[in-house]
């Protein structure tokens, strides 16, 4: 309790009241004196007996702070007991506000969660800054999507700018566990300096030690934190276990910590440089203190120039440093906007809910007015009503805060799982509400406690007791105002959810637009499935050959083909060139797509030739090199001109030796012998892509896409269940991905699933909005009916019909919702521009949806209103007029 | 036996709490005279009480401080018939009305005080 005091007192006692203090002891001692003078003392003597009189002052300076701090503490205590009474009496009115704060409050922590852990925060390395990525730059794309060779790596390693320098790389293996099941597990290839090159340390366990690096000692594994808890339930038992995976038993030696991601990977093995061909290494490096970016990218041009021959047949691609930032765990652009959007919105839902929690407040300010009157009367202080009705209300949110932790803590998991799923966070990654976080949303719910509990405090704190105790007379000032506050209140929440369902309705439609316009093919019993043709491009075209045949000749089957990419999955883009165009540089030479398909691909896809002929079997490695182009490229690069008959080249990184006799197959002319019409062949909210498709077997990749039309929607159903199962019969060497209906795969797209969640999410806080806003409207709808009883009492006695009575509370209800309507649609017209940038086929200021959406809205008041409006109709006029 | 088993500090508290609702009352009463500072209270409440209780300084200003605290009592600065500088004391609308609900608990007490007396002697 001293400690407390004493505490109390650094907080409330400044020194200006200390010295106050002194000076009224001062005074105290001077009149005693000057008593004791009149009474004939001397001036000493006096002085001395007046001293002696006060005693020591020292100790009646720290009774007096003592005291004044238990007061305070002691008022505390009765307030927060007598603010917990009343809440607990008022069961129904604390339910509604604690939970409307917890939504609000729940659903923001959660949501900023995710967005702080996506957008905001750093990455988990050491000093990011100084980390950079060393890539292959692809010039006209600006991306750094190329790899590296080991011998640019070697050269980067060399250069004194660098503290350390990391490689890695990542592959894909499957394990089989003791139960048999089979499991695809994800390996980053890391160079054993790679942890402590980013700063890192294994959560539990140890680091790699360069040795591990070495030819045959590499038969070690760190966990990523995910995977340990997903297979390991996070336990430390699993150090030292084993997994074997490509005949070869891994033990395990440590784990990460979380948010270190890497290739999609599970575990990371130190990658073995010796002996290492492929190119497809990613490079890390720390910058040594007191270097810059800039040398930094000046040196590693410089390496660019000494391995030259190794960059391929065109320029496009340079060496590059670039600052790490976010790229071991990026996310798309769009998928950054959107998550601003949607803590955007959850920010409005937080309003809405404050909003309606002022407003329950101040209703019931207005029906404990004279509870405040009689204590009032019986002398309580102004100063301490406002403060009761502060710690009431501080206590409200304080609890509906703590509610909305413990939601946020429920709804962070599942909102993880779906933002992943919609391709807004990596694969992996984990969210946590970390206590910044959390004091956070503690430090928001004492403030809207505190501005919010202020309004009605103040009101209720300004009771006059002379007409207070009256209260036959309500139609005071004080009531006036705060009549007023109430109705801002609710054109704010319906105009709040307004912008809301604006927002909502304008994505929905754009949705729409999106999924009708589909991927310009025929999806309906398409099936797609893919496999990996072999390590040898000629052991590829066989299988590849083989399979064709095999699945064509199955029952159910119309048609089918190969396609190195479906449409909807993203691009592979490459310069072009024309026979008999003025050269470019290849850097600035125009992009197109390029798709590997087989004969008879447009038939099955149901894409139409336009012009010239489709491939045939007979395009295969004996034959000239040929090309089918798309609409757009012909357009682009022709004009009107008939483009069957002239030839076009695309820039490869590499020259691509294939089967073929010849050799290089890449880099040859080849002649354009047919134009199809445009597809979507990256994105479905996109424009069509130019899109150049070459003939499987005059090109062969291993991974290839089979696609097949059924005769049927029920042979498709019968085929998406029974094809790999038929296929593995056939081969049981090969596995095959699980058949999916073309549908899905357009339906899960990246574009649409960046859309599904948006929506969803804006849909909910709409929809929690609205709800809100709905019982606001029924509060206050409810309290207008109550107060004006005896009004409506009189009115209804003199002859007023009941439908009057329903039309008037109806109509001031209304009034409202056309006011904050009014509001909510110029904040809407402003407001969505925020997603303009995910508009397709639609306007920001698409007058149909703000129709539609305000017409929701007013029925959703009329609704909210309807019941006590109702109650107003049946107000026995004898009765009303006799109350009070 | 049944004597000591009697707790000693419920008593100290009651006396306290007696005591100190006494000279809450006392200094109410002497300020609803009108306004006065530390001194002026101390000697009026000697004067209402025919010299029967001696404030001290060392509980007459933890006990302003504490009136005004709650409420009771509002202060400010002044001077003194003599020319000093001092701190008045004036009761506030919610102090007068403290009063009268004091009053009526006090002599409540009292009434039953003396009937107790005069029922034992």
């Amino acid at each position: 309790m001293p400690r407390l005091a004493s505490l109390l007192r650094n907080l409330f006692r400044s020194d200006r009241v200390d010295r106050e203090l002194d000076d009224e002891l001062r005074a105290y001692v001077e009149m005693t004196a000057d008593e004791k003078r009149r009474a004939g003392l001397s001036d000493a003597e006096a002085r001395r007996l007046a001293l002696a009189e006060l005693g020591g002052s020292e100790a009646i300076k720290e009774h007096v702070r003592d005291v004044r701090a238990g007061v305070l503490l002691d008022q505390l205590r009765q307030d927060l007991a007598y603010a917990v009474r009343t809440l607990r009496k008022n069961a129904a009115f604390t339910t509604i506000s604690v939970a409307t704060v917890a939504i609000g409050i729940g659903a923001t922590t959660a949501v900023f969660s995710i967005v702080d852990t996506v957008v905001f925060r750093s990455p988990p390395y050491a000093h990011p800054e100084s980390l950079l990525r060393v890539c292959g730059l692809v010039i006209r794309a600006n991306a750094c999507t190329d790899d590296v060779s080991l011998e640019e790596y070697e050269h980067v390693r060399r250069l004194d700018l660098f503290e350390q320098v990391a490689a890695d790389d990542g592959m894909s293996v499957t394990i089989v566990r003791p139960d048999g099941s089979r499991l695809s597990l994800g390996v980053g290839l890391v160079t054993p300096n790679w942890l402590s090159t980013l700063g890192v340390r294994p959560l539990v366990g140890r680091d790699f030690q360069a040795e591990d690096g070495l030819p045959g000692r590499d038969r070690v594994l760190l966990l990523t934190d995910d995977y340990w808890k997903r297979q390991y339930g996070a336990s430390p038992d699993a150090i030292g276990t084993t997994v074997t995976f490509d005949g070869v038993v891994h033990s395990i030696v440590g784990v990460l910590p979380p948010n270190v991601l890497r290739h999609y990977a599970d575990v990371l093995k130190p990658l073995v440089l010796r002996g290492y061909t492929d190119r497809s290494l990613d490079l890390v490096a720390r910058l040594r203190p007191g270097a810059s970016l800039p040398q930094a990218e000046a040196a590693v041009g410089v390496i660019q120039r000494l391995t030259r021959h190794d960059a391929g047949v065109n320029g496009d691609r340079r060496l590059a440093a670039i600052p790490l930032g976010r790229s071991y765990a990026e996310v798309p652009g769009k998928a950054v906007d959107g998550l601003t959007v949607m803590l955007g919105a959850v920010a409005l839902v937080l309003l809405v809910a404050c909003a309606n929690v002022a407003n329950l407040l101040l209703t019931r300010a207005g029906a404990r007015r004279r509870e405040f009157v009689i204590r009032a009367a019986l002398g309580a202080a102004r100063g301490r009503l406002l403060r009761q009705s502060l710690v009431e209300s501080l206590l409200l949110f304080a609890i509906g805060g703590s509610g909305g932790v413990l939601l946020a803590q429920l709804l962070v998991g599942s909102l993880t799982a779906f933002a992943i799923s919609g391709g807004y966070m990596p694969e992996r990654m984990a969210v946590a509400l970390d206590g910044r976080i959390v004091t956070a949303a503690i430090a928001m719910s004492i403030v809207t406690g505190l501005v919010f509990g202020l309004i009605p405090a103040m009101q209720a704190s300004r009771v006059d007791v002379s007409w207070g105790l009256r209260a036959s007379a309500p139609t005071a000032t004080a009531d006036r105002r705060r009549g007023r506050a109430r109705r801002l209140l609710i054109a704010a929440e319906v105009a709040l959810s307004l912008v809301l369902l604006a927002g909502f309705g304008l994505l929905t439609r754009s949705f729409a637009h999106v999924y009708a316009n589909g991927a310009g093919v025929d999806a309906s019993d398409i099936i797609v499935t893919a496999s990996d043709g072999g390590r040898s491009f000629r052991e590829a075209m066989l299988f590849w050959r083989a399979s064709l045949d095999r699945v064509r000749g199955l029952h159910g089957v119309s048609s089918a083909a190969l396609t190195s990419r479906p449409p909807a999955n993203g691009v592979r883009s490459k310069g072009v060139v024309i026979e008999g165009q003025p050269a470019v540089a290849d850097e600035d030479a125009p992009l197109a797509d390029d798709v590997l398909v087989s004969d008879a691909y447009f038939e099955t896809m149901g894409i139409p030739l336009v012009r010239g002929r489709t491939f045939t079997p007979a395009d295969d490695d004996s034959s000239a090199p040929v090309v089918i182009i798309s609409e757009t490229v012909a357009r682009r690069h022709f004009g009107d001109a008939d483009p069957i008959g002239r030839s076009l080249r695309l820039l490869e990184k590499l020259p691509m030796t294939c089967c073929a006799a010849s050799g290089p197959v890449e880099g040859v002319w080849r002649r354009i012998v047919g134009v199809v019409r445009d597809i979507r062949q990256a994105n479905l909210d996109e424009p069509p892509s130019a899109t150049i498709y070459r003939p499987y077997g005059q090109i062969v990749e291993h991974d290839m896409f089979l696609v097949l039309r059924a005769a049927s929607s029920a042979d498709a159903g019968r085929l998406t269940r029974d094809l790999r199962a038929q296929l593995l019969a056939a081969d049981p060497a090969r596995d095959w991905m699980t058949p999916r209906p073309m549908w899905q795969m357009i339906r899960d797209s990246e574009s649409i699933r960046l859309r599904r969640f948006v929506l969803t999410l804006l849909g909910t806080f709409a929809a929690v909005a609205l709800i809100l806003a709905a019982v606001g409207i029924f509060g206050v709808a409810s309290s207008v009916v109550a107060e004006r009883t005896r009004e409506i009492g009189v009115r209804i006695a003199l002859g007023a019909t009941r439908t009057a009575v329903f039309r008037q509370i109806i109509g001031e209800m209304a009034a409202l919702a056309v006011a904050g309507t009014a509001a909510g649609l110029i904040a809407a017209a402003a407001l969505t521009r925020a997603v303009a940038a995910m508009l397709f086929g639609v306007s920001p200021a698409d007058a149909a949806t703000y129709v539609t959406v305000a017409t929701v809205l007013g029925v959703v008041v009329l609704i909210a209103s309807w019941i006590p409006a109702r109650k107003a109709t049946r107000i026995d006029p004898l009765v009303a007029l006799r109350q009070e | 036996m049944f004597v000591s088993s009697f707790d000693t500090r419920d008593m100290a508290d009651s006396r306290t709490v007696l005591l100190q609702g006494t000279l809450d009352l006392l200094i109410l009463r002497a300020l609803s005279l009108g306004s006065n500072h530390g001194l002026g209270v101390a000697r009026r409440v000697q004067q209402i009480t025919r010299g029967t209780f001696d404030v001290r300084p060392g509980s007459l200003f933890p006990a302003l401080h504490r009136l005004e605290e709650q409420g009771w009592l509002k202060s400010e600065w002044g001077e003194s018939e003599n020319n000093r500088r001092a701190k008045y004391y004036e009761l506030t609308r919610a102090g007068r009305k403290r009063i009268e609900t004091e009053t009526a608990a006090w002599s409540r007490i009292a009434a039953a005080m003396a009937a107790a007396i005069a029922e034992t002697s």
